[in-house]
């Protein structure tokens, strides 16, 4: 066989052969990809999530929610907190991934987001389907602070770009988790923004303490119920989406890779001589 | 802190309540980037400008101070003091303080260092300091500096997260440390790079500018020149550094310190002594050895890259080999690797309580108002100290002075409250005046503390007046700091590191030199096949008996030239000649040229080989193409000098193919002459064909007959001798010069009655040049060979049908004609 090839009469039978065995490798490898797709997307699917997710007992999507937590120490207090009936929590951890500075597969292949995709069971991009979605309400459940507000802003982005119905039909909200607690003996008042806070101080007389919260993981898995998780108390925010370009040129803008325009935006919008009021408030308890 | 910045929806002061908001996506995104940005820019990345520090180094450094880890003291648990500074002041992740302290720990982070270290915290080569608990802190000397004073009511502070507890919203700072030790953050929408300096030069640059308010960045550097790097290195002298003083933006050249020595057998050591500020040693040394692997061609000249630090300081050494300059090697490592980097100054910096671009100057003007302020409110907290010993040492004055009259007084009385009423009512005492009377111990009644309480007296009312004569006067008070800064310069102050250096770069040239180019021949076998190989080879290779035959053509060329490919489907195929795996022995198979270029189509093959370097195309005149539909195409070969691996060489017409391509000369008078299967033939002047551009299908050369082909072409001289061999084996040699000139684009003349009975064949076999000829070789489709030497061969008029000169059997036909010339002969 050797002997034949070497012949170089057999040039072109050999030449033959390398080309076969080329074009054969070819077809090998692109089916290899092929299934490499398949897999990773049926994974996504099938990914188990037993110890990352805290799925609901309801089977029924249209009164189920999900909570998407920034970190395990919230999100451990959300899931003692919850309804198991019909809440589901989902924590994650740290700031994931800016979906706008990255590729899809860097996207795919992000742990977090994963997760998401696999919980929610929609897929994403064009094979979304808004059918197969296994919660009625998707709520991003961030710290009332500047770290919050970016996660929430991170979340929002990749939902804005690889499940855009899930918010333009209405899906996507984000709990409002109370700033201050106001308390006076027994009686315990939550407010949820500094006009409130005022209105309780006002009502509450003397002689009150209040807590301001910084993280969720401040709060007793009681306390995340009654005032951010339960239906009947709690105040949410539904995300819509009514101007796409708008949306487009903020998301773009504010999340996109071009610095210019993004420092331009913030310092026309930045206020950089906020007063912090929360010591008036202090004033008036003493 | 920030808020939540949106409070528009009514609060109802029921609970519980249920209710759902609705936002807009790009409002949503609008709150909460917003307040982000906000937080990020003031209170995370950026340095405010008064001091030097982000707020996670101010907050370490302030726990430093409450917790007293002064230099003095032992050193404490980093644990410790990172839970401190979390509990009290830095409600975020406990890496982000200890990662802030260590590198204020680090002497080749800091220029002047803040921490004082103990333990691993780690190295310039990128090495992780160890966990925090194995390692202890203490504040270094200069961080005494940043803090001194701050007791004394000197700067503003703030409530810290949880409103529990005070936190300085800047250090006093005494010196000018944001110049000193620089900074460096990414913010959003922001970042900032801020060179550190010699603190000698900083203290004058800041002294100068509060002399001369009125002095331009190039006054202040004369005295603060350029940057000055913990690592040391060079920086280049330019125009840059100025620009960014005075901008605030600027890209300084920094480069490793190296020198050269001699190493063993005559060797040179390029040795690093420094590197580029925040270029890891080991990662640089990395990049150094992968550049020398990559680009053979400049770095070949390496022979060893060796680290050779130890505790005596940094050494890494590049080996090179024997006679390879030293400063061609570095040109090249300055350009391509880092050992010399770009540091891109951007000095941002938190004033007024907003990010700000600025200068040097306005750097500067900011931190000596900050002094200003700083000793102005020190001084009035130490009038007020002073003036209250004073009002209580002038209340002693007077008992003193009245003693028997104040102890009778004393005695007089029921209780201290009567005591106190009467010595304010008799002497004009105040309240703390009578009580400190009052808790004065008896011995300070003796002579010498009474001499001792005058004298404190005196001096406090001379201190009075010193500090309000500091308060009065600005003059009086620039004095102060630039005395206490120049303690500083005294006590802290060093050598500068960095080495200012002229731009040398137009002296080191970096000449990207091309291997050498060497002699080589190309033989082109008759199978396609391609061998590369020296000059000398290839006379040994064709004096081998039978060789000849096999080779289609040998070109004498050099390495740098590129071989130039025309196909049958009108593409060029271009192959340096340095590709071509090199031959070194005589019996060698060769390369097949579908190994050596891709892209080759079904059933292409080449018809015509040219050698040229790429720049050198246009020495080769003009191509000339001729098809099998009988078109001619002549370009400039110029046009061929694509550095492209493969395009078109010509224009085809569907079904047509490229026969093959000649080299003619611009304005070439001679006359071109064609064959067909079917025996016919032309000749008409060259000059009829136009030059055109490369991709063009050219003139019409023949019309031909359906189904007829033109399959050979040559270029006639006078005297010229053609073989003509048709398939069933007929032929003749005739002269050139018996076809006449026809004009072109004709159908041509007869060459061979082919009739159609077939008798002699129906198609030509092959037409040669057998002028310098000594042999013809015949194949047969069947395998059958034939040698007949080219004198036997009768030369017969055109017209003629010629003889049989080999025997075809029934459905053999000839399919391959070559001539083996008088040289190979030999």
């Amino acid at each position: 066989m050797t002997e034949y090839l070497e012949n170089l009469k057999n040039q072109s039978v050999a030449q033959a052969i390398v080309e076969k065995a080329l074009k054969a490798c070819k077809v090998r490898e692109a089916a290899r990809k092929a299934k490499e797709v398949a897999r990773a997307k049926s994974q996504l699917e099938a990914a188990p999530l037993v110890g990352k997710l805290a799925s609901c007992t309801g089977r029924k999507a249209e009164e189920n929610e999900m909570f998407i937590v920034e970190g395990d120490s919230a999100g451990g207090s959300a899931k003692q907190g919850r309804d198991r009936r019909f809440q589901a929590i989902l924590p994650i951890r740290g700031k994931p991934l800016n979906v706008e500075k990255k590729r899809i597969d860097q996207v795919l292949a992000n742990e977090e987001f994963r997760s998401i995709i696999t919980a929610l069971g929609t897929g994403i991009g064009e094979e979304f389907d808004i059918k197969s979605l296994k919660y009625n309400k998707v709520i991003i459940l961030s710290d009332a602070d500047q770290d919050g507000a970016h996660i929430r802003a991170i979340l929002l982005t990749f939902f804005y770009r690889y499940m855009r119905p899930l918010i333009t039909d209405g899906h996507v909200y984000i709990g409002m988790p109370p700033l201050y607690r106001v308390a006076k003996g027994e009686k315990i008042v939550y407010a949820y923004d500094d006009k409130e806070l005022s209105k309780v101080t006002a009502t509450m007389g003397r002689g009150y303490t209040i807590q301001r919260y910084k993280g969720l993981g401040e709060m007793d898995p009681p306390q995340l119920w009654e005032t951010t998780m339960n239906p009947e108390n709690r105040q949410l925010m539904q995300v819509t989406l009514e101007d796409v370009a708008e949306a487009e040129r903020l998301v773009t803008l504010l999340m996109g890779d071009k610095v210019e325009p993004r420092r331009e935006y913030i310092t026309a919008y930045a206020d950089f001589n906020r007063v912090d009021t929360f010591l008036e408030h202090e004033g008036r308890q003493k | 802190m920030a808020r939540k910045k949106d409070g528009s929806q009514p609060p109802k002061s029921e609970q519980p309540r249920h209710e759902i908001i609705q936002r807009p996506m790009d409002e949503v995104m609008h709150m909460s980037m917003i307040p982000y940005a906000e937080h990020v820019i003031l209170e995370r990345a950026l340095p405010r400008v008064e001091d030097g520090l982000k707020p996670v180094q101010r907050r370490i450094l302030f726990t430093l101070h409450e917790l007293g880890v002064t230099p003095d003291k032992p050193h404490k648990k980093c644990a410790r003091i990172v839970g401190d500074c979390l509990g009290k002041y830095h409600p975020h992740g406990d890496s982000s303080v200890y990662d802030a302290m260590v590198r204020m720990a680090q002497p080749y982070s800091m220029r002047g260092l803040l921490v004082d270290g103990h333990g691993n915290f780690g190295s310039i080569d990128g090495d992780s300091a160890a966990a925090m608990r194995y390692t202890e802190a203490r504040m270094a000397p200069l961080a005494l500096e940043m803090l001194r004073d701050i007791d004394k009511d000197t700067v503003p502070f703030s409530f810290n997260f949880d409103d529990t507890l005070k936190e300085p919203d800047m250090l006093p700072a005494r010196y000018p440390n944001l110049l000193v030790n620089g900074a460096s953050g990414i913010a959003v929408g922001l970042a900032t790079n801020i060179p550190p300096h010699n603190l000698r030069e900083a203290i004058d640059a800041a002294i100068l500018l509060m002399d001369n308010p009125d002095a331009t960045t190039r006054d202040i550097m004369t005295v603060m020149p350029a940057p000055d790097f913990p690592t040391g290195g060079c920086l280049i002298r330019n125009e840059e550094i100025e620009h960014a003083y005075e901008t605030g933006r600027g890209k300084l050249t920094l480069r490793a310190k190296v020198h050269i020595e001699e190493g063993t057998s005559g060797r040179k050591l390029i040795v690093i002594t420094e590197v580029p500020y925040q270029v890891p040693k080991a990662a640089m040394l990395v990049k150094i050895l992968r550049l020398s692997e990559e680009k053979k061609s400049l770095l070949g000249g390496i022979y060893d890259i060796r680290d050779e630090s130890d505790r005596t300081g940094l050494r890494a050494v590049i080996e090179l080999k024997r006679d390879v300059d030293p400063m061609a090697i570095l040109a090249v490592l300055y350009k391509y690797s880092d050992l010399q980097i770009t540091f891109g100054v951007n000095m941002v910096a938190i004033a007024e309580g907003r990010p700000m671009q600025m200068g040097v100057k306005a750097m500067l003007s900011y931190y000596i108002d900050h002094q200003k302020r700083v000793i102005t409110r020190r001084t009035q907290y130490e009038l007020e100290q002073a003036r209250a010993r004073e009002h209580i040492l002038a209340g002693l004055m007077v008992a003193v002075n009245h003693l028997d009259e104040v102890i009778a007084l004393i005695r007089a009385s029921k209780n201290p409250k009567e005591a106190k009423e009467q010595l304010m009512n008799r002497f004009g005492l105040s309240d703390i005046q009578a009580q400190a009377i009052l808790d004065m111990r008896l011995q300070r009644l003796t002579g010498l503390e009474i001499m001792a309480l005058r004298k404190e007296y005196e001096a406090i009312l001379k201190t009075i007046s010193r500090l309000e004569g500091i308060l009065k006067s600005e003059k009086k008070l620039i004095a102060v700091i630039r005395e206490e800064m120049s303690e500083i310069r005294a006590q802290f102050g060093d050598d500068r590191r960095t080495q200012l250096i002229e731009d040398d770069a137009h002296e080191l040239p970096v000449i990207e030199t091309k291997p050498v180019a060497e002699e080589a021949a190309i033989m082109r076998l008759r199978d396609g096949q391609l061998r590369r190989m020296s000059p000398k080879l290839v006379d040994k290779v064709l004096a081998q008996p039978g060789v000849g035959e096999e080779v289609a053509e040998v070109i004498h060329t050099t390495t740098d030239s590129t071989l130039y490919f025309f196909t049958n489907h009108g593409n060029c195929f271009t192959l340096d000649v340095e590709k071509i795996p090199e031959s070194v022995r005589q019996k060698e198979r060769g390369s097949l040229l579908t190994g050596l270029i891709a892209g080759l189509g079904d059933g292409e093959h080449a018809v015509a080989m040219i050698c040229s370097k790429t720049d050198e195309m246009e020495k080769k005149g003009e191509l000339l193409f001729i098809t099998r539909g009988g078109m001619v195409k002549r370009s400039s070969a110029s046009e061929y000098a694509i550095r492209r691996a493969r395009f078109a060489a010509l224009n085809l017409k569907d079904g047509d193919e490229l026969v093959g391509m000649a080299q003619v000369s611009p304005g070439d008078k001679d006359d071109l002459l064609l064959v067909t299967r079917n025996g016919m033939g032309i000749r008409f002047r060259l000059d009829t064909v136009p030059t055109t551009g490369r991709a063009t299908a050219g003139v019409k050369g023949m019309t031909l007959d359906e189904g007829d082909a033109v399959c050979w072409f040559e270029l006639p001289k006078p005297g010229d001798m053609l073989l003509l061999l048709t398939e069933r084996g007929f032929g003749k040699r005739m002269l050139a010069d018996d076809m006449e000139r026809q004009g072109r684009a004709g159908k041509g003349q007869k060459l061979l009655p082919l009739t159609k009975n077939g008798a002699i064949g129906f198609k030509l076999a092959g037409c040669l040049d057998v002028t310098h000829a000594s042999a013809v070789i015949i194949k047969q489709k069947h395998g059958q060979v034939s040698t007949i030497s080219a004198g036997e061969i009768p030369v017969q008029r055109r017209t003629d049908k010629g003889e049989l000169l080999v025997s075809v059997l029934l459905d053999d036909i000839v399919v391959y004609v070559g001539a083996v010339s008088k040289d190979q002969e030999n």
